[in-house]
């Protein structure tokens, strides 16, 4: 029997080092203001939205509006073609959403899977998309649009809200697939699963988190988008954040609160849908603890 | 080199003929013959590099050979894709889906084999009672320690029913005394479940005490191939030697019946068969269990150091330009500084290493190893 033994590893490795109880109390202190200090900043502005959406006299040195009102909710509620953008803009995003994870997925599958020639000319090329002012893309499409008879329509508007959503889309869930151990779909492939069967049972579950980072992100990227939706669906197709801009300029800042609060709704009401999926994902890229 | 004939073949539940890969012009196993019986446990041992991993991903079908032939059960496999080979790997990592329970990992191949839902439940609940996790069937992998995830893995590769179990290295991702205790469970389960198992690793005393057979590989060759006990034994080349166990090499020259080292040291070669080495440079070969160690004042040999091996003592000894190696036991009183003279229970003779270099694999070697003195001593006793 042989004495030159395997190498051993050494036991304590697995223990974490016991720090100091001060160190342990400033860390947890630094947290908890931390912490504080993230409400704070996330949930004052809001409040002061909200605030100044009800806010009937509101000047200058008044830190809380003197006087309270409905009115401004009576306005934007009762303006003509409100609902018509209700409509627009809460039926048009999640068909581009869908859209781009229908043509971005596959993408960021490859991209985070598998070393092919071109794969970073084609990362660079769907980054320098959000290198530039947006306007200048939207301008260099309009006779593009105009030739394919999509100035106007619904499908020209789906088309400029889908550029926006094309980075995250990509990016990160490519991020979310690249992460995965190669033991796991070796281990599918091994068990008896088809490619298929192994992006659809282990990869398409484990890249889950980063692929509701990314939707959310493309969801609001779609939503608020107003430049290239007002330049190609004017006058026809007036999204939310199409007609808040270009009523804001007539009206008081309330009148632009009470939109804002509302633009504000569909952003919350996803965030609470998907977020078991951002935060109980199980040991894949994107966890967030 | 050394292959298994290839005639082998009729009756062999894997074999592999003249199996080569490269990577880009590298070379990573080149013309590898392996034949391997039924219920058989044979080791792929070797260093990292030595394309021990190559040949267990080419059996799994996760990597395509550049030549030759692998079969199973005498059909070529070579074209098969992965999910359909008879072969279930344990993988070196963890490699459980994190998102299924213990149970899900387990069916996921019974499932994709559309088995009957009852049918899927009481196998994997067979086999979950099996590695002993039966009331763990519901738990997510992130809930188990690593050697309960790698019991879980191992149930789910047994799960596809394999013709032949694939293990890539299962134990070294555990802390030491898991990897004994689930090496241990490896064993008796392969054992009474009779699969064919090819298990890489580079850990020798694994390779020791689970394998039937070790293949030795080195530079994407195997060296050596047989029993643990004949590859311990009689080791065919330096680095087999040398990786199997430990050895001291002492360079020397054959003079009748004498090596004379460096020093004016001479080995009495009484029962090696000298004439088959020829007169010339020679390297004997000891290992470190087989150093008799005696204290002796006029002995010529010098104690440099003591390392305590927790069973056994290792004596680092020297006289003049010769050093050496020598396990002896606990209670055996010497101390740094102490002289000591030294037999050797059991020599082997190696041609000479090509000045400079290591160890020539190919080089063929003189003599098979002889036991040069026939009574053992207490200390060697104690080393075993």
């Amino acid at each position: 029997m042989s004495v030159a033994s395997a190498p051993l590893r050494e036991e304590a490795a697995f223990r974490p080092a016991t720090r100091p109880v001060i160190l342990v109390v400033a860390a947890r202190s630094i947290q908890a203001v931390l912490f504080l200090a993230a409400v704070f900043f996330i949930t004052v502005p809001l409040a002061w939205l909200v605030l100044l959406a009800f806010a009937g006299n509101f000047n200058f040195p008044s830190l809380v509006p003197t006087s309270f009102t409905v009115q401004w909710w009576h306005t934007v509620l009762s303006s003509p073609g409100l609902l018509h953008s209700v409509v627009l803009s809460v039926t048009i995003t999640p068909v581009v959403v869908a859209l781009s994870a229908v043509l971005c997925l596959p993408a960021a599958y490859a991209l985070g899977r598998f070393n092919f020639l071109g794969k970073r000319v084609v990362l660079l090329s769907i980054f320098s998309i959000n290198a530039f002012p947006r306007i200048s893309l939207y301008i260099a499409m309009i006779p593009m649009l105009f030739a394919l008879n999509l100035m106007g329509t619904v499908v020209g508007v789906v088309i400029v809200q889908l550029i926006g959503t094309i980075l995250f889309m990509t990016w990160i869930p490519a991020t979310g697939f690249a992460a995965i151990p190669d033991a796991l779909v070796d281990a599918a492939h091994d068990a008896g699963a088809s490619k298929f069967q192994v992006f659809w049972r282990v990869m398409l579950p484990l890249a889950r988190p980063s692929i509701a980072v990314a939707a959310v992100l493309s969801f609001l990227a779609a939503f608020d988008e107003a430049q290239g939706t007002f330049l190609v669906g004017a006058p026809n197709y007036l999204t939310m954040p199409v007609r808040m801009y270009s009523l804001v300029l007539d009206y008081p800042v309330q009148f632009a609160a009470v939109f804002a609060v509302v633009l504000s709704i569909p952003s919350v009401v996803l965030m609470l849908l998907v977020r078991k999926h951002l935060f109980a994902g199980t040991g894949s890229a994107m966890q967030l603890r | 080199m050394r292959t298994e004939p290839l005639t082998a073949s009729r009756g062999s539940a894997l074999v592999l003929e003249q199996v080569r890969k490269a990577f880009g012009g590298a070379v990573a196993v080149d013309e590898v013959s392996l034949s391997v019986a039924p219920s058989e446990f044979v080791t792929l041992l070797g260093p990292s590099g030595s394309g021990k991993t190559t040949v267990l991903r080419m059996i799994g079908g996760f990597i395509a050979p550049d030549g030759g032939r692998i079969l199973i059960d005498d059909n070529d496999v070579v074209k098969v894709p992965v999910e359909r080979r008879p072969t279930a790997m344990l993988f070196q990592q963890l490699s459980l889906w994190p998102h299924l329970s213990v149970a899900r990992n387990v069916s996921f191949g019974l499932e994709l084999r559309k088995r009957p839902k009852t049918e899927i439940r009481t196998r994997v609940a067979e086999l979950l009672e099996i590695v002993g996790l039966a009331d763990f069937g519901g738990r997510l992998p992130a809930q188990l320690s690593g050697g309960q995830q790698q019991r879980v893995a191992l149930a789910r590769a047994l799960a596809l029913e394999p013709r032949i179990l694939l293990l890539d290295e299962p134990f070294s991702a555990l802390d030491t005394k898991l990897r004994v205790e689930l090496r241990t469970f490896v064993r008796s389960l392969q054992r009474e479940v009779g699969t064919t198992t090819i298990l890489v690793t580079h850990d020798q005393e694994e390779a020791l005490e689970l394998s039937d057979r070790i293949a030795v590989l080195r530079d994407g060759r195997i060296e050596q191939i047989g029993t643990p006990g004949a590859i311990y034994d009689t080791p065919e080349t330096g680095f087999v030697a040398e990786f199997l166990g430990a050895m001291n090499f002492l360079a020397g020259t054959v003079d009748g019946r004498l090596a004379r080292l460096s020093g004016g040291i001479t080995v009495p070669l009484d029962a090696v068969p000298t004439d088959e080495v020829g007169a010339g440079r020679v390297e004997i070969g000891v290992r470190p269990e087989d150093v008799i160690v005696t204290p002796d004042p006029g002995g010529a040999f010098v104690v440099e150091r003591v390392t305590r091996k927790g069973y056994v003592n290792e004596l680092f000894l020297r006289s003049g330009p010769v050093s050496l190696r020598a396990y002896v036991g606990k209670d055996l009183a010497l101390e740094p500084g102490g002289s000591c003279a030294l037999r050797f229970g059991h020599l082997h003779l190696f041609s000479a290493r090509p000045p400079g270099g290591e160890a020539d694999g190919e080089a063929p070697l003189a003599t098979a190893p002889i036991d040069a003195l026939a009574e053992m001593t207490n200390a060697r006793e104690a080393a075993r």
